[in-house]
């Protein structure tokens, strides 16, 4: 492991939650959090003796919304990593087996027909979302072709059913209410992160990424060609479940949580690679880090830049979309090089 | 015996490629695999290591039968160098050979430091320390071969199946890999089955041949006594034969160039 | 809720089975000749140029405000769809047997050409937003369409003159607008005189949640400012914008009203929500529900004066005792909407 990589990851991390934990629309500086975090702990006098609102503020709005958005993004940064690793394609991203448009469908159908309870938008969303991979997987197991390709075209018809469903949803919606809400969650956004989900994502989403972690140098062995992979001795087959089942889990309540997030599983993965190489014992880790502070940070702008919130995905998009087009121009490491012609 | 092949029936989709093979590898020998394209030699391999699955028949290897095994322990006897890999992620040599040893580790295991000390001990012994840290996918392809034949040793199986290794290296190449698989065989007592296209690889390294012609075998044994001229018509046709150079090398040539009539 | 059930059902099985829908031929197709009477040219709110015939006898209103305007007029006789929809619409159709008897008429995306044709119309009052090409659709297929707009007060009494003049009753359309001035200068009377730094601040929530604000460019800025408020989000352009809890602490309000499409958002969920805790208005139970449950009061309409006089009242209950908001309403909605409020199942 390379130290020097480490040690700059440490500290960017620590760079995105200072200045995450100080950056907002209420005037709460570094001074005033030290304040705040001192006061928690019975120590006072150091800083001036923070507000009741401002200590409010800071422990129900700010405090949840930061570790929400490093949480998210680090467990669909992960499951993008992992499922790149899976179907053996550096342009996989979490999506590619349906649970984001089942996710959305389940939460429009929550909005339109069901409930305005929060609650129950996520549990709809979660339960749609784990359908939907359910479909992809059934139908991709029907084929007599066993190949993860076959997975891959399975999702992207599921995805394009439940995509069509949406669409009818958001055609009917009350266009004054309803439409907004669902346009609006299919964006993305931190905006009403709060204990209450922190409390129901974070489980599954650590848990989630820790198995993913520890069993990440398998992922190595799932790269190569199926036979070869059989050869080597591993049943590539009960371990393609395994990983697509973590990995959706932990999607599917992030996206539940807070809608759709773009290009972030797919880029994050590849900017690791960059840094640390595709051995997956070493990418994975360093995925799930990079993935939740690069979320932080993001969702720092996107609730403070303008006094209105901007959707998380355009912030996702104008970063993460040219980021992409510039690994293809350079072709440096990572997972985009080919063969050198013999 | 260590490889054992009973009335095997195998095929893709309805149409068995192999009709009734009945063969026999005994411990420590290096097998040579020859046939024609299309005869069989790739299925009857992905049968050994029960990647493919027959329709009828039994695989016996150090007496399990494969079917009744698991991944794992199939893996922990039988180790297959492919014909060329690729993956789509740039991994580098090193990386690729501690993967071979994925049937001895615990399931949340990554390689250790002992590990890797045996990965480089064996990089030596098949000479590509040199570049065992670069890039595998920028390799050319002898070197690949290389590193996949020290990725199968490394997993350290007894038999090890290897699938026409030769056919995409260099003159040179093709007999440095033949001469390290003797090699290899001899030090390690391992059992080694290789599917070759060219008879005259099978006649200089191997002590056994096996000839396949459209799915059934047409003769097996050891290689002074199997490789002659009737065999090797009948496997490749008519123009084939057995010449003795001036000192007393036997090579195998085409029948009808002028020279050689 | 139903309906809408209903209606994603045979979404899905028309793309199965093809099935034809079913023909509502209006006996009347007949009857209306294409004379070449009396006609006259107005100018819509759009700027378009429209020649409409003298004595129009059926009009058809795609957007609530045309509906409101017309039977502010007395014309509703006139109307051959159901003009408003939601609560006003459910509302209304438990009163007016007649209108209960119309046809309702979904707009936007879903509109339907053939059915309108079929009700015949002479007119048609779309507001400005509405889509121009269907606009040339609707025209080429023999309607007249006039465009009408209310994003202010003065824009809302524009569309009522232009209305009066296309149906031949400005004289009722004169006394519309002076009852919603006198409520107006009632209003200004009181508080105009409150300085900005004096005026209660005031946050404007919905549709879709608290977090979504109205911005200064909006119609319930022109509410908030008659009634002597002031918009937090005053500074913010545009339509309907988002903002984080934190912004919301910041503003720190002193009224939070909810849009009145937002009846699914209880008021108790935001007292509830420890996110809000540190807001005034939260604090001191200042957060409303803007009326009314039958009719929006805080949409483009020139029946937003009863809100701002809801609102006034709201921020200055001392200056406004002596009125009694229902008893407005009810005279209003008589007057102006053939009903009273109270019989509509109105309540404050």
């Amino acid at each position: 492991m390379n130290k020097k990589v480490w040690l700059s990851l440490a500290m960017l991390l620590m760079t995105a939650i200072v200045s995450s934990l100080s950056i907002g629309r209420y005037a709460i500086g570094l001074k005033e959090v030290s304040g705040i975090l001192l006061h928690a702990v019975g120590v006072d006098g150091y800083f001036s003796t923070p507000t009741i609102e401002m200590q409010s503020v800071f422990w129900n709005i700010r405090l949840p919304r930061i570790i929400m958005s490093f949480v998210v993004g680090s467990g669909i940064s992960i499951a993008g990593a992992t499922f790149q690793g899976v179907f053996r394609n550096p342009l996989a991203s979490p999506d590619i087996l349906g649970v984001t448009f089942g996710a959305s469908f389940g939460a429009a159908l929550a909005i339109v027909f069901v409930t305005q309870v929060t609650m129950g938008i996520q549990g709809c969303a979660f339960i749609f979302g784990i359908l939907a991979v359910l479909s992809t997987y059934f139908l991709g197991s029907r084929s007599w072709d066993k190949s993860a390709a076959v997975l891959v075209i399975a999702g992207i018809a599921v995805s394009a059913v439940f995509q069509a469903g949406l669409s009818i949803l958001m055609y009917i919606s009350d266009p004054y209410d309803q439409l907004a809400k669902i346009y609006f969650w299919t964006m993305g956004s931190f905006q009403v992160a709060s204990w209450a989900k922190v409390q129901i994502t974070l489980p599954i989403v650590i848990i989630g990424t820790a198995l993913l972690c520890i069993f990440s140098w398998r992922l190595n062995i799932m790269t190569l060609d199926e036979e070869e992979a059989l050869s080597l001795g591993i049943n590539i087959f009960k371990w393609r479940l395994f990983y697509i089942v973590i990995s959706t889990l932990i999607v599917a309540s992030a996206v539940a949580a807070v809608g759709s997030i773009h290009w972030l599983g797919l880029i994050v993965p590849h900017i690791a690679r960059y840094l640390v190489g595709a051995e997956h014992k070493r990418l994975v880790p360093v995925t799930a880090i990079l993935g939740g502070t690069f979320l932080v940070l993001m969702d720092t702008m996107a609730r403070s830049i303008l006094t209105t919130e901007i959707p998380i995905s355009i912030i996702t998009s104008i970063f993460g979309a040219p980021f992409l087009g510039y690994l293809i121009i350079s072709r440096r490491g990572g997972a985009l090089e080919g063969d050198r012609a013999n | 015996m260590t490889v054992q092949i009973k009335s095997l029936t195998a095929g893709y989709g309805k149409h068995p490629v192999l009709h009734g093979i009945n063969m026999q590898i005994g411990g420590g020998k290096l097998c040579a695999l020859l046939g024609h394209n299309g005869s069989g030699k790739t299925t009857l391999m992905r049968c050994i290591n029960a990647v493919l699955k027959p329709l009828e028949g039994k695989v016996v290897v150090m007496n399990k039968d494969v079917a009744m095994l698991s991944r794992v322990q199939i893996a922990k006897i039988v180790s297959f160098v492919p014909q060329s890999s690729h993956t789509a992620f740039s991994f580098s040599c090193l990386e690729m050979i501690l993967m071979g040893g994925v049937s001895r580790m615990k399931m949340w295991s990554a390689p250790s430091r002992q590990d890797r000390q045996k990965a480089w001990q064996i990089c030596e012994e098949v000479g590509i320390a040199d570049f065992v840290l670069a890039s595998f996918n920028q390799l050319s392809g002898g070197q690949k071969q290389l590193v996949m034949l020290a990725r199968a040793l490394y997993q350290d199986a007894p038999v090890m199946l290897l699938d026409e290794p030769n056919s995409h290296l260099d003159f040179g190449n093709q007999h440095k890999i033949m001469s390290l698989v003797q090699h290899i065989v001899k030090q390690r007592g391992f059992t080694a089955l290789i599917t070759l296209h060219d008879p005259n690889l099978a006649l200089n390294y191997c002590d056994e041949v096996i000839m396949l012609k459209q799915g059934h075998i047409i003769a097996s044994g050891p290689t002074e006594l199997t490789l002659n001229d009737v065999n090797l018509q009948g496997t490749f046709g008519d123009n084939i034969k057995i010449d003795t150079t001036s000192s007393g090398v036997q090579v195998v040539v085409p029948r009808y160039l002028s020279q050689y009539t | 809720m139903l309906k809408k059930l209903a209606t994603f059902l045979s979404i899905v099985l028309l793309l199965v089975s093809l099935t034809a829908c079913k023909q509502e031929q209006a006996a009347l197709k007949d009857e209306v000749a294409d004379s070449k009477s009396l006609t006259f040219t107005v100018t819509d709110q759009l700027g378009r140029q429209v020649e409409v015939p003298q004595d129009i006898q059926r009009i058809a209103a795609l957007h609530y405000l045309g509906g409101y305007i017309a039977f502010a007029l007395g014309q509703q006789d006139k109307i051959v769809d159901q003009s408003f929809a939601g609560k006003l619409g459910k509302a209304m159709a438990s009163v007016d047997d007649q209108f209960a008897a119309k046809s309702a008429m979904p707009t936007g995306s879903k509109l339907n050409l053939e059915h309108m044709n079929s009700l015949n119309p002479q007119v048609v009052f779309v507001y400005a937003s509405f889509d121009t090409e269907q606009i040339q659709q609707i025209e080429n297929a023999g309607m007249k369409v006039i465009a009408i707009r209310g994003e202010t007060i003065e824009e809302s009494f524009e569309a009522v003159r232009l209305m009066a003049k296309v149906l031949g009753c400005e004289d009722k359309g004169a006394k519309y607008i002076m009852a919603c001035e006198k409520l107006l200068a009632m209003v200004k009377d009181r508080v105009g005189t409150v300085s900005m730094q004096q005026r209660p601040k005031v946050m404007f929530a919905g549709p879709k949640n608290v977090l979504t604000v109205a911005t200064g460019e909006m119609l319930q800025a022109t509410i908030a400012e008659s009634a002597g408020a002031k918009n937090v989000a005053a500074e913010l352009k545009g339509y309907w914008s988002d903002v984080s809890p934190e912004q919301v602490a910041t503003w720190n309000p002193d009224f939070i009203f909810l849009s009145s499409s937002l009846d699914l958002q209880d008021v108790n969920s935001i007292y509830d929500n420890y996110q809000f805790n540190t807001v005034k208005a939260v604090q001191e139970k200042q957060v409303y529900v803007f009326p009314s449950n039958v009719g929006w009061w805080d949409f483009p309409a020139p029946h937003c004066i009863l809100g701002i006089v809801w609102t006034a009242k709201t921020l200055y209950p001392e200056k406004f005792a002596d009125i009694d908001m229902t008893q407005v309403a009810d005279e209003f909605y008589t007057e102006f909407l053939g009903h009273s409020f109270t019989s509509m199942g109105g309540k404050i």
